[in-house]
């Protein structure tokens, strides 16, 4: 499988800061493939999301070492205008990056500056929301919306641009379990097969049915990084602040029982 | 209370005819109206402009209820005003003047603002030329009244559970009190402004950046329409306003006697 991004030996330490929110980061992702980046608040993940959008080291300023390349393109020489047209980052709160009023102008907002003509951004934004199932916003104003609606929207605004990877932040936040069942079945059929997904969250349970691997962050170190089933030998392992299903914890705890007395026990 | 104040100055869409209009016909109305006002010195004429924007507001607009909640959050502001002319020149009629020129002023940029949608706001400015940056920054925070009216709700809820007082005390215990309540108002505006800035860059703004607005703009019939009438009416008001405020009086004189008798 292709890599759309590669990281090498990745640290960061924000302006200010007294400790590095990343240290010595090597991992890549490969194309077409879901992962899912958990750690305890605090422990980096929003940065290294940052570090991939190009927003570190163009944006934060702080002490940046290390390489990382997306879609062949180097973030620390590429303008994040550039890196947009491959990276898609949905944040938190998705009231905070509604830039626009109107539904349209909001999805059609990163085409204005792409020099192309008003048909073409009509053509694109209308096959996007029709894609997304809300072709009916069209003409709503962005305050009247609901959480859910809101949060097509901006990913509609993402998918105009077809970008390569796509970066939720936390997409659980102000969801509820239902609501992330839902988003899970609209990024199952809309998200391009070939396009990378990478999701942010601390709850565990609601996304390891999702991903095809789990990548653990803890203290600006990335301590796991393989297939969900196997995140269990963390459990066993080392101390984690990791906030592991119910059922994943059982699963080892039988193991265990019947590794140490035995089938019949 | 506190929300209806910002509240009171947000853009909500309408199916009303001041709406459908070019926001740059109503701009210039807009702008018309606001010189008219600056010029008439007498207190007829401002009643006129007040009764001719009322009229606009309330017929092409549809602005009964918002225009209410309009003036009084312009209320305390215009006693003031009243106010502190009244102090100085001790004229009850000569301190209305001033009193009448701020609502109609705030009532000439309500015709634009409170009827042009913040998108289009910014793309007539961007067609009188003005950089991008300057009027995403108008647009955008047009578009952040009503998020900031609720956080300001948040603040205010959060603080009076925790049994903070806000009209209790002096002048100054009261100021003090509303330091709680804008301290963290200040500190999320700046963290929402961080993430909007965040959000300009991975949509892929630039400044300097070849923009085409998504929306086209056309001046149509009802807007050279709606500019005519109100140049005519202007021009009428600036040259016979001397004789229109003498007929208004001799009305009013009329009336006063026919009410006397």
């Amino acid at each position: 499988m292709q890599e759309i991004v590669t990281i090498e030996n990745l640290e960061f330490k924000y302006l200010g800061a007294g400790d590095k929110a990343l240290r010595g980061i090597d991992l890549s992702l490969e194309r077409g493939r879901r992962y899912l980046l958990v750690g305890a608040s605090g422990s980096g993940k929003t940065t290294l999301a940052r570090c991939i959008t190009g927003l570190i080291p163009h944006f934060y300023q702080g002490e940046y070492s290390g390489e990382v390349v997306v879609d062949g393109m180097k973030v620390s020489e590429t303008p994040i205008q550039r890196l947009a047209e491959a990276v898609g980052y949905l944040r938190q709160n998705p009231e905070e990056q509604v830039l626009m009023t109107k539904v349209e102008r909001e999805i059609a907002f990163s085409l204005e500056f792409r020099g192309l003509t008003t048909e073409e951004m009509e053509r694109i934004t209308r096959r996007v929301m029709e894609n997304l199932g809300i072709s009916h916003l069209w003409g709503r104003t962005t305050d009247t919306l609901s959480g859910g609606e809101l949060q097509k929207v901006v990913i509609a605004s993402m998918l105009v641009l077809e970008p390569k990877i796509l970066i939720l932040d936390e997409p659980s936040a102000y969801l509820s379990p239902m609501a992330v069942k839902n988003l899970q079945g609209l990024l199952d059929t809309y998200i391009p097969s070939q396009s990378t997904l990478l999701v942010i969250d601390h709850r565990l349970d609601y996304w390891i049915g999702f991903v095809d691997t789990v990548i653990y962050i803890d203290r600006g170190v990335v301590r796991y990084m393989g297939s969900p089933g196997r995140l269990l030998n963390l459990l066993g392992s080392e101390e984690h602040r990791l906030n592991i299903p119910l059922h994943i914890r059982l699963s080892h705890d039988l193991k265990q029982v019947v590794n140490t007395r035995g089938v019949n026990s | 209370m506190y929300r209806i104040g910002l509240e009171a100055f947000r853009f909500e869409e309408r199916d009303a005819p001041l709406y459908r209009l070019d926001p740059r016909a109503k701009l210039l109305v807009a702008f018309i109206y606001m010189i008219l006002t600056i010029l008439a010195n007498s207190q007829a004429i401002q009643l006129l402009i007040t009764a001719l924007l009322l009229a606009t507001l309330l017929l092409l607009g549809r602005l009964g209820r918002k225009l209410v909640k309009n003036l009084v959050t312009l209320a305390p502001l215009m006693t003031l005003v009243f106010l502190a002319n009244y102090l100085v020149s001790g004229d009850l009629m000569a301190s209305l003047l001033p009193t009448q020129k701020l609502l109609n002023l705030v009532m000439s940029l309500n015709t634009f603002f409170l009827t042009t949608n913040p998108d289009d706001f910014a793309i007539t400015l961007e067609k009188m030329g003005m950089p991008l940056t300057i009027t995403l920054a108008f647009s955008l925070s047009l578009r952040f009244i009503h998020v900031l009216a609720r956080v300001l709700t948040e603040i205010v809820e959060a603080q009076l559970s925790r049994g903070h007082k806000l009209d209790s005390g002096g002048l100054t215990t009261r100021i003090r009190n509303y330091t709680a309540i804008l301290i963290p108002l200040i500190i999320i505006s700046v963290r929402k402004s961080i993430s909007v800035a965040e959000t300009l860059e991975l949509r892929g703004f630039r400044e300097g950046a070849r923009h085409t607005p998504f929306t086209t703009m056309k001046i149509g019939f009802w807007d050279v329409a709606y500019i005519i009438v109100s140049i005519s009416i202007a021009t009428a008001l600036l040259i016979y306003g001397g004789e229109i405020e003498n007929i208004l009086l001799e009305i009013l004189t009329r009336y006063l006697e026919d009410m006397a008798i």
